[in-house]
């Protein structure tokens, strides 16, 4: 497959952009950097960068003594809780440390959730979702855009189809999702950064069980290195907008432009 | 006596709005920060004021207190809502996160509180002031768009949620409305008499809940807008960058 590079119209262009690490005989040696990597999809995702040979800055809320595996080493991990308005300048500190002045590629993958009523759920709770989920890509974005732009790389945000359709036992985690599908398109428009948004389905990882869902019927779901596979091959590809499978998709579409029909269902407690 | 609870009622749609569910013979309880704006807004209308910030969990605790004496709610209408405009490089983070405190969490920490402590009457209606920026995209305010539609999606699973309990909720997506917030926020103010008074829009909504209606694009021109936005959204992305984005 060719490689397509991005101009800063935001149009893709068989061109090699003058600023690249391709232009040596080197091996090509990008930096990817993944939030929310120490579990589920974006571990799987490390896996698969480094495999690669590019570089990876991983960010993440657990001390790196707490975590195992060739991964995570000093010059690779950055110890970040993304629900706290510091996490952007402890990323930025990280990056001057590690004299890392360009980023290809800042996936944006950490999220969490919460399962159950609406009227149980805390303030506190809600704050701290749409702390993770929104603001944090927020902050991060902001702060390596500088970076990414030096790369003429691109911010990849991590939405879910959760957001297609009404969620009555998880809506502020669907809620956050729509707006971060939403701050993609946006930024999109203005049209000064590449950004490239991906739902994934349902995947199993842990994350079923952080947020005290049943996990039986997690089994059933794809799991997280399949799903980073796919995730990997879109972000090497350049549609702005990838739901990962195709049944995924199709959903995505009926819960977007027959919203009417599908609320009146679920309402019935048909669907 | 039917009860209305509205947040930012001192200024704006929210005032329009106390003053038609006034008229129409509710108790009104408005929500503000401005505290001397509030005082004037309750005296003109004859209603009652809970001075809060809703940005903080203590403004949300204080307000669901407040609440929690008063006769149960008839209609809540989360309408407070700010912006921060410019291009997203450009906009300081702390005002975006502002953005996001008062247009996306207040809504759902209130929502949730006030249901938590079962404050909703038989048959109550649950609005939400969303923005036409959910179907035609907003560039130059991304950050106050992502919170409108995440805001939409909200409603959108919580009336299914509250179906069984007959709560009925709906989402309103305004268009460019007359009030001192589209001043402030907009690029050009020369064509301000073509934005919505904001008394129509309070009409529209007063006759959406009336209606139990789910969805209320007010207006013609703005349905157009809408249908343009869902349906051919790279057309008004297009539209979009060259009204609003090249002018910042
Ligand atoms: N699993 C699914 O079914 C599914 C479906 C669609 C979309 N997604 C999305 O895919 C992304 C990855 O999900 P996943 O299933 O891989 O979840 P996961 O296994 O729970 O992994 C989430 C990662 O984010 C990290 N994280 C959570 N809170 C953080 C914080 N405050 N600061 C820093 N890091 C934090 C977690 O750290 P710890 O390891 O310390 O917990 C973990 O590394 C999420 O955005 C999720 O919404 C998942
Ligand atoms: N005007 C438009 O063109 C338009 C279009 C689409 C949607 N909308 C939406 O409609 C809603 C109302 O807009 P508007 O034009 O009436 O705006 P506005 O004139 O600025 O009024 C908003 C009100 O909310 C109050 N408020 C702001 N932050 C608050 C906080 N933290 N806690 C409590 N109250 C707070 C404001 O008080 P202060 O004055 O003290 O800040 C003000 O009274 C907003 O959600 C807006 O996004 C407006």
């Amino acid at each position: 497959m060719g490689k397509a590079y991005y101009t800063p119209e935001g149009k893709a262009s068989r061109a090699k952009p003058a600023l690249s690490f391709f232009d040596s005989d080197m091996k090509p040696r990008k930096t990817v950097l993944i939030t929310g990597a120490t579990d589920g999809i974006g571990r799987a995702l490390a896996e698969i960068y480094q495999k690669r040979g590019d570089r990876t800055v991983l960010v993440g809320k657990r001390a790196l003594d707490a975590l195992y595996g060739a991964l995570y080493r000093k010059d690779t991990y950055c110890q970040a809780d993304l629900s706290r308005s510091d996490c952007a300048d402890r990323v930025r500190a990280f990056l001057n440390a590690q004299r890392i002045e360009t980023v290809d590629l800042a996936i944006q993958n950490a999220g969490i959730g919460y399962f159950g009523a609406i009227a149980d759920q805390s303030a506190e709770s809600i704050r701290e979702i749409v702390a993770v989920n929104l603001i944090a890509p927020l902050r991060l974005t902001h702060a390596l855009a500088p970076h990414v732009k030096k790369a003429n790389g691109k911010h990849v945000l991590i939405g879910s189809v959760a957001h297609a359709f009404p969620r009555s036992d998880y809506a502020v985690y669907a809620a956050s999702k729509e707006a971060l599908r939403v701050l993609g398109r946006n930024l999109r428009v203005e049209g000064d950064m590449h950004v490239q948004v991906i739902h994934p389905g349902a995947t199993r990882t842990g994350m079923h069980r952080k947020i005290g869902w049943d996990s039986e019927r997690a089994k059933g779901f794809p799991p997280a290195e399949r799903v980073a596979q796919k995730i990997a091959r879109a972000i090497d590809g350049r549609r702005a907008v990838v739901t990962i499978g195709w049944k995924n998709a199709w959903g995505r579409f009926l819960g977007r432009y027959c919203e009417g029909a599908i609320n009146n269902l679920m309402r019935r407690g048909t669907m | 006596m039917k009860h209305a609870v509205i947040t930012g009622a001192a200024h704006g749609i929210g005032k329009a709005l106390a003053h038609r569910f006034v008229r129409a013979g509710y108790a009104v309880t408005g929500v503000d920060v401005d505290e001397p704006g509030a005082t004037i807004a309750e005296r003109e209308l004859d209603a009652r004021f809970v001075v809060a910030d809703l940005r903080s969990d203590a403004g949300i605790a204080h307000i669901c207190c407040e609440l929690a004496s008063t006769e149960a709610i008839d209609v809540l209408i989360h309408n407070a809502g700010i912006n921060a405009v410019g291009r997203f490089s450009d906009v300081s983070l702390e005002d975006q996160a502002q953005v996001v405190a008062v247009n996306f969490c207040a809504p759902m920490a209130l929502t949730a509180g006030l249901l938590n402590t079962d404050r909703f009457a038989k048959g109550a209606s649950i609005v939400f002031i969303s923005s036409l920026s959910h179907y035609t995209s907003y560039p130059g305010a991304a950050t106050y768009a992502a919170t409108k539609s995440g805001l939409a999606s909200y409603a959108r699973s919580l009336s299914v949620a509250l179906a069984p309990q007959n709560i009925h909720v709906m989402t309103v997506f305004p268009g460019a409305t007359r009030t001192a917030h589209a001043r402030r926020y907009s690029p050009n103010n020369a064509r301000e008499e073509k934005r919505m008074p904001p008394e129509t829009l309070a009409d529209h909504v007063f006759r959406g809940v009336k209606k139990r209606k789910r969805l209320l694009v007010p207006g013609f021109g703005n349905r157009i807008f809408a249908h343009l936005g869902k349906y051919c959204p790279c057309l008004m992305e297009y539209a979009m960058r060259k009204v609003i984005l090249e002018k910042l």
